[in-house]
């Protein structure tokens, strides 16, 4: 089987971590390499939360740290979601593994410039280091197969009414990634929160017989409470894990091709992604906007993939 | 039976008009007054087109105004490509049978709200201009307004523009001062009239009702239908009505309290309406947001509103 070589850009964060568990067991991707973006909580947080998981997994793979604040304004974090620190309260081993001297966006273009035209970037947190890795390497439109995305709201946002937390902490980063000619699949919101595991499911993770399982449902199961609001009491929404999962298999989802760009100026709408998927502006689609999932396929998924520890 | 006194206030408009003769027809509602609005149409010919619908509808003694003929701030503009050049296209309508008050749109309703007794229903399917400028002008009659009923915005998206609907796109402005009026709003969106749509077996079976009056509605969805065909609709969505129902079937409506805001700036998202779904802006619901309708429902509701009509011959 060839391999699709994958960068995944990521702020850990809770569901990052969640995402990076499953990440190590997808058979068909070649992950080249995970860079750290500031987002959910600051950038030593997240680069340090992605240092000890890795060195956790036994995974040796480089590690980028990327950028410290977003392009144009200061740093938002979200620690009243994902707790001081990025894991809800826990705390992984210390590691001795360090980042690699390159940072995020030189590691990205390395392995676009290895693979031309294969590379999938999966972009869990904050655009930013994206947006620095295309303004510096031009030539990453042609390289980039695709990105895919966990950002966005479009009924409603998350961190504001109008604007969902990732597009919301660097807006300039998304629509400059949006902009970029090269093909993207958002999983905004709308998806994700149909993208949730339940108490029993939690439980019955908890007790797989690998000690990656466990901290999966350890530190998913903490998210139970904040995650209620979002799902209407149904379970916890795995936002970042959907958007990787899509990446992986995108045979249980919908998506419909349209307009997809952000919203940078208005006074309540900053950050808001906007899409035009039947106005009579009829804007000319620049990318896919993942818009449903089949559930039982997306627990399914997870559960495979977390079994083979 | 007590009835609801109700002001309507709109641009007919395919909608418009047919939201009116719903209401006119309801036995829970006393229609006080109508005024028009700039907005599907000029305001010259929505002006002319309410004179018609209400000499078809055959109402009479009750008071006509012409209201706004432009948006507050913003540059006025209309919808022809959806109700035509003449806002209401069509079927041809009898000429106008009442005068036009002496009162401007805004006074009308003042002099409507300061006469009763009660307070009053406001039922706006237009662009909020005349409502703002009635808020503005006369803020002591606020308490005589019992609440706001109207067609407009969207809150998972819009249609005029990607994030805009067309009554709120119209006059942003005047939505924002509705919206944070503090009056009770009732808010039929695009969320929920694009649900509340009429199929083209649904035409029929209003026509078959029989009457000048059935035919011609089913005339107008004829022709507003076309508009919506192109765009690959399977019926065509009749918004204003939904206004006229939340008063009189709300059981048959799915709502939600919510804090809505009217963004006026932006690249994008001048006109939008942004709901507060997860109490982020930490403030009190201000409207009651219909966001599903029992469309089988909806469609008995205009079926018999048309059988009204066909009764008085």
């Amino acid at each position: 089987m060839r391999r699709i070589p994958v960068v995944i850009d990521c702020d850990p964060g809770v569901d990052d971590i969640a995402a990076l568990l499953l990440a190590k067991n997808i058979e068909h991707f070649d992950i080249r390499a995970v860079t750290t973006v500031a987002g959910n909580v600051p950038l030593e947080d997240t680069t340090r939360n992605a240092l000890q998981l890795l060195s956790f997994m036994s995974w040796d793979i480089p590690t980028g740290r990327g950028a410290e604040k977003p392009l144009a304004q200061r740093l938002v974090t979200a620690e009243e979601v994902h707790g001081k620190g990025g894991m809800s309260g826990l705390t992984l081993p210390e590691t001795d593994r360090r980042v690699d001297a390159k940072p995020a966006w030189d590691l990205m273009y390395d392995a676009a410039s290895e693979h031309p035209g294969r590379l999938d970037i999966i972009a869990l947190g904050p655009l930013t280091n994206l947006a620095i890795a295309l303004m510096k390497y031009p030539r990453l439109v042609e390289w980039v197969r695709r990105i895919v995305i966990m950002g966005g709201g479009i009924l409603t946002g998350n961190t504001t009414p109008a604007a969902e937390f990732n597009i919301y902490v660097d807006p300039e980063a998304a629509k400059r990634v949006f902009t970029s000619g090269i093909s993207f699949y958002l999983c905004p919101l709308d998806v994700t929160h149909e993208g949730y595991v339940t108490r029993e499911d939690i439980a019955e993770i908890g007790a797989f017989d690998s000690k990656e399982a466990r901290f999966f449902a350890e530190i998913i199961g903490r998210g139970t409470e904040i995650g209620k609001l979002y799902t209407k009491g149904r379970g916890v929404a795995l936002h970042d894990p959907l958007a990787l999962l899509f990446a992986a298999d995108d045979s249980y989802f919908t998506m419909k091709e349209c307009f997809i760009d952000v919203e940078t100026g208005g006074s309540l709408t900053r950050g808001k992604t906007v899409t035009d998927c039947y106005s009579d502006q009829k804007m000319s689609s620049n990318g896919f906007l993942v818009q449903g999932v089949d559930r039982e396929r997306f627990v399914d998924h997870i559960k495979r993939l977390l079994l083979r520890y | 039976m007590k009835k609801i006194p109700v002001i309507l206030d709109g641009d007919p408009g395919h909608d418009d008009a047919i939201a009116w003769l719903m209401a006119f027809a309801r036995p829970e509602l006393e229609i006080r007054g109508v005024v028009s609005v700039s907005g599907n149409a000029p305001l010259e010919k929505t002006t002319r087109n309410m004179l018609q619908v209400m000499a078809l509808l055959g109402v009479k003694d009750v008071p006509l105004a012409r209201g706004a003929e432009r948006p507050l701030a913003g540059k006025p503009f209309s919808a022809p490509s959806v109700h035509g050049k003449s806002g209401l296209d069509g079927p041809g309508l009898p000429e106008p049978t009442s005068p036009l008050s002496d009162l401007s749109g805004v006074q009308l309703i003042a002099k409507l709200l300061l006469e009763s007794d009660e307070p009053v229903t406001l039922l706006p399917t237009g662009p909020l201009t005349n409502i703002a400028a009635l808020l503005l002008a006369y803020p002591e009659l606020k308490p005589k307004i019992k609440v706001i009923s109207l067609m407009g915005g969207g809150l998972l998206s819009g249609n005029w523009t990607m994030t805009a609907e067309f009554n709120i796109l119209v006059d942003p402005e005047a939505a924002k001062i509705v919206f944070e009026s503090g009056l009770p709003i009732i808010m039929a969106g695009l969320d929920v009239t694009e649900k509340a749509f009429l199929t083209p077996g649904d035409f029929e079976r209003i026509r078959a009702e029989g009457g000048a009056i059935a035919v011609i509605v089913a005339e107008w969805l004829e022709f507003f239908y076309r508009f919506h065909k192109a765009r690959g609709y399977e019926g065509v969505p009749v918004h204003d009505p939904v206004s006229v129902v939340a008063l009189v079937k709300p059981e048959i409506l799915e709502t939600r309290d919510l804090y809505v805001q009217v963004e006026t700036s932006g690249e994008y998202c001048r006109g939008a309406t942004i709901g507060d779904f997860f109490g982020r802006a930490k403030q009190q619901p201000n409207v009651k947001a219909i966001l599903n309708i029992d469309r089988a429902s909806y469609v008995d509701i205009i079926v018999e509103a048309v059988r009204h009509y066909g009764r008085k011959g």
